[in-house]
C-alpha cells in the first residue's frame, strides 16, 4: 500500500507537470509580447485619412457586431449600434461625421449639395444626384424624403416610433421640383442641427408596399412594423451594398449594389458577424475569420491585440464620454455646496491614471459637459471641479455652514450628511474603479459613499420605481449634434434629463441654441449652458471613452470614427490593399 | 410499462405548473423588461412606452399575465419578446443547434468514459489507472472556458503553423459559407471539432469516475466471483456481468447530465459563440424577457423529465430484476 501511495503521487506530480505544460506554454504564446503592451502596429495618422490605400478587387471583409440586430428601421425609437453600422453600408444620409468628431461631410455620391438658402424662415435645399437610384432602379427622389418627414413628424403620425422628432416638427413644407431632383424644406423656427434631418432616407416606393396608404395608420404600420422586418431583412438599397442574407444572431452578408451610383466598391462581399463575447473577438480575428474589430477596450484585450501579427490598430477619442451624475430628486444631493465640494475633491487625473490611462496614452481630463476636445465648440469650463483639491472642497463646505463631526460631516442644521449611493452598470471594472476612488476622495470630506451596481441604466436613471441612487457614475454617447442632444439632456423636464436637473437660464440658454444657425452662436450660447452647470455643480465629466479598432494589415480605408456612424461610415471604400 | 409512462408523465404536470408559475414571479420582478428602452437617447415619447407595455401585457395583473401565458401555450402562442423575436420561432432552433454540439460531444464522452472507467477498475492502483485518475481529476477541476479559450489558442497556432484554416473559433459554419459537398463537410467538421472536444472532455471526467467506482464495486460482488468460479471467461464475466450492473448509477447521471446539456452548454456556447439554448437563456435574462424565459423553462422542463423517465425505463432494460408498473 505504501508502494501504491508513493507511486500514486509520483506518477501525479509527473503527469499533472506534463499536462500543464501542454495546455499552458502554447497558451503564453499567444498572449501579449510584454508587460507594457507593443504599439509598433498602432496606426497613428491624421483621423480622417488613416490607412489610406488603393483596394484591389475582390475579397470578403467581415466587421464584428456585438449585438443581434432586432429592428432594421434605421429611424427607428428603440434600435441598436449595430443597425446604425449595418445602414452605413445600405442606406444613404445626407451628411456624414467624419472621424476626426468635427467635419460634417456632405455625402456627395447621394447629393449634389444641400444649403441653408435662408434663415428666415429657415430655408433648405437639398439637391440629389440624378444618378441616385434605389437598387430596383427608382430614382431617390423628394417623396424619399416626404416619407421620412412625415414619419418623424408628431403631427401628421403621432403612432410612429420614431427615434428623433426634433426639426421635423418645425417643417411647414417640402416641395420637390426637377423630377424630385431637387428637395426645398421650410421650416416655421430655426433649426440649428440642420444637417441631422434625414439621416438617412428610406425609400418611399418600398413604404407603399410596406403599408403606407397615405393615412397615420398606413404611415405607423411602414414604418413601425414594415421597415423593422421582423424574422427578415431589407430587400433595398441605397446606398454600396445590398443584403443578400441575414441570419438572427449570426451574420448579415452584403453584396455590392449592382446599380450603385457612387464610387464604386472593391469587395465581393461584406459580412458583418454578430460576436457577442468580446473576449472572442481576438482570437476570432487572429484566426482570420474576422477580418475588423471594435471592442470595448480593456488593457488585456489592448495587450492581446499588440500581440497579433499582421494586424494593426487604432486608439482614438470618440464622442463616448464617461461622467458622474448627481440624482436631484434626492435629498442628500440638493445642496450645492455639498456637490460642489464632492465634485472638487473628486480626482479626476488620478482616476484616469487607474483606469483608462493604463493603456490610453491620450486619456486626459474631459473639461466639458457638451463638447470634446476635438471640436471647436470645446472651452473649459470646469473651474475647480474634478481637481481633487480637497482644502478648496473642505473650504467650500465651512462656508456654506458643514462641520465635521468626528469623522462624519453635519450639514448647517446639525443632521449627519446620510451615507451617498453611488451606483455603476455591473461588470463594468472601469466605472468600479471610478466609484471606489471617488468614494475614497469624498471619505476625506466625511461623506461616506456606498458603491453599488445596477444591472439596467434604464431602470436606474429614468422615473422608476427603484430610481435609488444619488450619484451614477455613467457613460454618454455623444454626438456632432449637440443642441438636439443636451437639450433633452439638461433642459428641465427634458426626456434625458436623468438627474433632474431644472435652471431657468440654462433652459433659456438652450432654447437660444436651438434656434441659432451659425455654429459659433451655438457654441457661445451652449458654452453658457456649461459655466452655469459649474455653478450649479451639475454633473462632473471625467474623459473621454478610447475607441479601439483593430484590422487586419492589408486592409485598406479602414478607419476608425468614434462617431454614431462607427467606421462603417465609409463601408463603400473599404477593401484588400493591392 | 405503458401504464407507468403515463403516470409517470401526470405527476410531472403539477410540478411544471408550480415551478412556472414560481419562476414567472420571480422573473417579473426581477426587473422592468423595459429598463433599456427607458434610458435610449433621444428618449421615446410615452406614447412608445404605453404601447410597448400594452404589447408586453405588463398592464395587466401578474396572475393574468402568468393566464394568458399558459393557455397561450396550449394554442402555439409563446408570448411577446422584449427583443420582438417570434419566440416559437427561435427556440426550436437553437435547440437544435444545442443537440449538434451535444450529441458528438456526448457519444464521446459516454465511450471515452466506458473505456477510462472500465480499464481503471480492471487494472487499479496500476500506473494505468493513476495516470486516468490524475488525467480525470485535471479535468473535473479546469473550468470549461479555461480549457476552451486554450484549445482555441492551440488551434489557432496549428493554423498558422500549416498555413491553412483547419480549425475555426466561433460559430457553427462560415459565412459566407463554402460551395461544395466536400468544403461544406470540412467547413463543419472544422467548426464543430473544438467544441466537441471541450464538451467531450469535461463531461466524461465525472462520468468516467462513476464507472470506475462501479466497476470496481461490482467486481467484488459475489455474483461476479461466482461467476469467475465457475470458469466463465474473463471477457463475458467483465461484459456480460459486472459492467452491465455498473451502469445503472451512470446511467442516472448521465440522464441528468444529457437534460442539463441540451438546456444548453452556456459556457462553451459562449466561447465558441453558438447559438443554442445557452446563449438563449442568457440573451433572456440580460433583456428582462420574461417570455423568453418562460419558453426555456418550459423546454428545459420537459426534456428534464423526459430524460429521467428514459433512465428509468433503461434502468428496467440494463436489468431485469427491475419491473416498472
Amino acid at each position: 500500500m505504501w508502494e501504491h501511495s508513493m507511486g500514486y503521487r509520483k506518477h501525479s506530480r509527473t503527469l499533472v507537470g506534463v499536462l500543464a505544460a501542454v495546455l499552458v506554454v502554447p497558451a503564453c504564446g499567444g498572449g501579449a509580447a510584454d508587460g507594457g503592451g507593443n504599439t509598433t502596429n498602432q496606426v497613428k495618422a491624421e483621423a480622417n485619412s488613416a490607412n489610406s490605400g488603393t483596394a484591389k478587387q475582390g475579397g470578403t471583409i467581415t466587421y464584428v457586431l456585438e449585438r443581434n440586430i432586432l429592428d432594421w428601421n434605421p429611424l427607428g425609437a428603440d434600435i441598436g449600434v449595430a443597425t446604425q453600422l449595418v445602414a452605413d453600408a445600405y442606406d444613404p444620409a445626407p451628411f456624414v461625421t467624419l472621424p476626426d468628431l468635427k467635419t460634417i461631410e456632405l455625402n456627395s455620391d447621394l447629393l449634389v449639395s444641400a444649403e441653408q438658402t435662408s434663415t428666415s424662415p429657415q430655408t433648405l435645399v437639398y439637391k440629389i444626384n440624378p444618378k441616385a437610384v434605389w437598387n430596383d432602379g427608382t430614382p431617390i427622389t423628394s417623396a424619399d424624403f416626404d416619407y421620412v418627414w412625415r414619419a418623424s413628424d408628431p403631427r401628421v403620425c403621432p403612432k410612429c416610433e420614431a427615434a428623433s422628432t426634433m426639426g421635423y416638427d418645425a417643417i411647414t413644407s417640402l416641395v420637390g421640383t426637377d423630377d424630385g431632383k431637387t428637395v426645398t424644406v421650410t421650416l416655421s423656427k430655426p433649426f440649428g442641427d440642420w444637417k441631422a434631418l434625414f439621416g438617412p432616407i428610406l425609400p418611399a416606393h418600398v413604404a407603399k408596399k410596406l403599408g403606407d396608404d397615405g393615412t397615420p395608420e398606413g404611415l405607423a404600420k411602414s414604418f413601425n412594423d414594415g421597415f423593422r422586418y421582423k424574422d427578415s431583412f431589407p430587400d433595398w438599397s441605397g446606398g454600396p451594398f445590398m443584403f443578400k442574407s441575414w441570419v438572427t444572431n449570426q451574420a448579415a452578408t452584403l453584396v455590392p449594389n449592382p446599380r450603385w451610383y457612387g464610387k464604386p466598391t472593391t469587395l465581393d462581399s461584406l459580412v458583418f458577424r454578430v460576436i457577442t463575447d468580446t473576449t472572442q473577438e481576438v482570437p476570432a480575428l487572429q484566426n482570420n475569420e474576422v477580418q475588423i474589430i471594435n471592442p470595448d477596450p480593456q488593457v488585456d484585450l489592448l495587450r492581446n491585440v499588440q500581440a497579433l501579427s499582421g494586424v494593426k490598430y487604432q486608439l482614438v477619442e470618440g464622442l463616448r464620454k464617461q461622467m458622474i451624475l448627481p440624482n436631484m430628486n434626492n435629498p442628500a444631493m440638493q445642496d450645492v455646496a455639498l456637490r460642489k465640494a464632492l465634485f472638487t475633491a473628486a480626482d479626476v487625473q488620478q482616476t484616469i491614471a487607474k483606469t483608462v490611462g493604463q493603456f490610453s496614452e491620450g486619456a486626459k481630463p474631459l473639461r466639458n459637459r457638451i463638447y470634446v476636445p476635438q471640436q471647436p465648440g470645446y472651452k473649459d469650463n470646469l473651474g475647480t471641479l474634478g481637481t481633487g483639491d480637497i482644502a478648496k472642497a473642505k473650504s467650500i463646505l465651512s462656508d456654506a455652514g458643514y462641520k465635521v463631526d468626528g469623522d462624519k460631516l453635519v450639514d448647517p442644521k446639525g443632521a449627519p450628511v446620510p451615507t451617498l449611493t453611488m451606483r455603476y452598470i455591473q461588470n463594468n471594472q472601469i466605472l468600479k474603479t471610478v466609484c471606489e476612488l471617488f468614494a475614497a476622495n469624498a471619505k476625506q470630506l466625511g461623506v461616506t459613499v456606498d458603491v453599488q451596481t445596477t444591472d439596467s441604466i434604464g431602470a436606474t436613471v429614468t422615473h422608476q420605481p427603484g430610481k435609488d441612487f444619488d450619484l451614477f457614475a455613467m457613460g454618454w454617447i455623444g454626438q456632432t449634434f449637440v443642441s438636439t442632444q443636451y437639450s433633452q439632456a439638461f433642459m428641465t423636464k427634458g426626456g434625458l434629463n436623468f438627474g433632474g436637473y431644472s435652471s431657468a437660464k440654462v433652459d433659456e440658454l438652450l432654447t437660444k441654441a436651438l434656434g441659432a444657425t451659425e455654429e459659433s452662436d451655438v457654441a457661445g450660447y451652449l458654452n453658457g449652458v456649461d459655466a452655469q452647470m459649474t455653478e450649479d455643480a451639475y454633473i462632473l465629466p471625467l474623459y473621454q471613452v478610447p475607441d479601439l479598432l483593430a484590422y487586419k494589415a492589408d486592409l485598406v480605408n479602414v478607419r476608425a470614427n468614434g462617431t454614431y456612424f462607427g467606421p462603417p461610415y465609409n463601408a463603400g471604400q473599404w477593401g484588400i490593399g493591392g | 410499462m405503458l401504464a407507468y409512462v403515463l403516470r409517470r408523465l401526470l405527476h410531472t404536470i403539477p410540478i411544471i405548473l408550480v415551478g412556472s408559475f414560481i419562476t414567472f414571479v420571480m422573473v417579473s420582478a426581477s426587473g422592468d423588461p423595459l429598463g433599456d428602452l427607458l434610458a435610449k437617447q433621444p428618449p421615446v415619447s410615452p406614447a412608445i412606452l404605453a404601447a410597448e407595455r400594452h404589447r408586453l401585457r405588463l398592464d395587466l395583473p401578474l396572475l393574468e399575465q402568468y393566464w394568458r401565458w399558459l393557455t397561450g401555450i396550449f394554442r402555439g402562442d409563446w408570448g411577446p419578446s422584449v427583443t420582438r423575436v417570434d419566440i416559437g420561432h427561435e427556440i426550436w432552433p437553437r435547440l437544435l443547434v444545442s443537440v449538434r454540439l451535444v450529441v458528438l460531444a456526448v457519444l464521446l464522452a459516454l465511450l471515452l468514459a466506458l473505456v477510462v472507467g472500465v480499464i481503471s477498475a480492471v487494472r487499479q492502483y496500476s500506473w494505468v489507472d493513476y495516470l486516468f485518475t490524475s488525467a480525470g481529476f485535471l479535468l473535473l477541476s479546469m473550468p470549461a472556458f479555461w480549457l476552451a479559450i486554450l484549445l482555441k489558442q492551440q488551434a489557432i497556432d496549428v493554423n498558422e503553423a500549416t498555413g491553412s484554416t483547419l480549425f475555426y473559433t466561433v460559430g457553427d459554419a462560415s459565412i459566407p459559407p463554402p460551395t461544395g459537398f466536400w468544403p461544406t463537410v470540412s467547413d463543419i467538421a472544422g467548426h464543430i471539432v473544438l467544441p466537441t472536444i471541450v464538451l467531450a472532455l469535461t463531461t466524461f471526467a465525472p462520468w468516467s469516475r462513476f464507472v470506475r467506482s462501479s466497476m470496481v464495486e461490482v467486481q467484488q460482488s459475489d455474483y461476479v466471483r461466482l461467476a469467475r468460479a465457475k470458469g466463465l471467461p474473463r471477457r463475458t464475466v467483465l461484459v456480460r456481468h459486472a459492467l452491465r450492473t455498473a451502469l445503472i448509477p451512470l446511467t442516472t447521471v448521465v440522464a441528468m447530465d444529457l437534460a442539463v446539456l441540451f438546456s444548453g452548454a452556456v459556457i462553451t456556447e459562449t466561447v465558441f459563440q453558438w447559438r443554442g439554448m445557452g446563449s438563449f437563456l442568457l440573451s433572456a435574462v440580460r433583456d428582462k424577457d420574461i417570455y423568453a424565459v418562460m419558453a426555456w423553462l418550459l423546454l428545459v422542463s420537459v426534456i428534464v423529465v423526459l430524460f429521467n423517465l428514459v433512465a428509468d425505463l433503461l434502468y428496467a432494460v440494463l436489468d431485469r430484476r427491475i419491473r416498472l408498473g
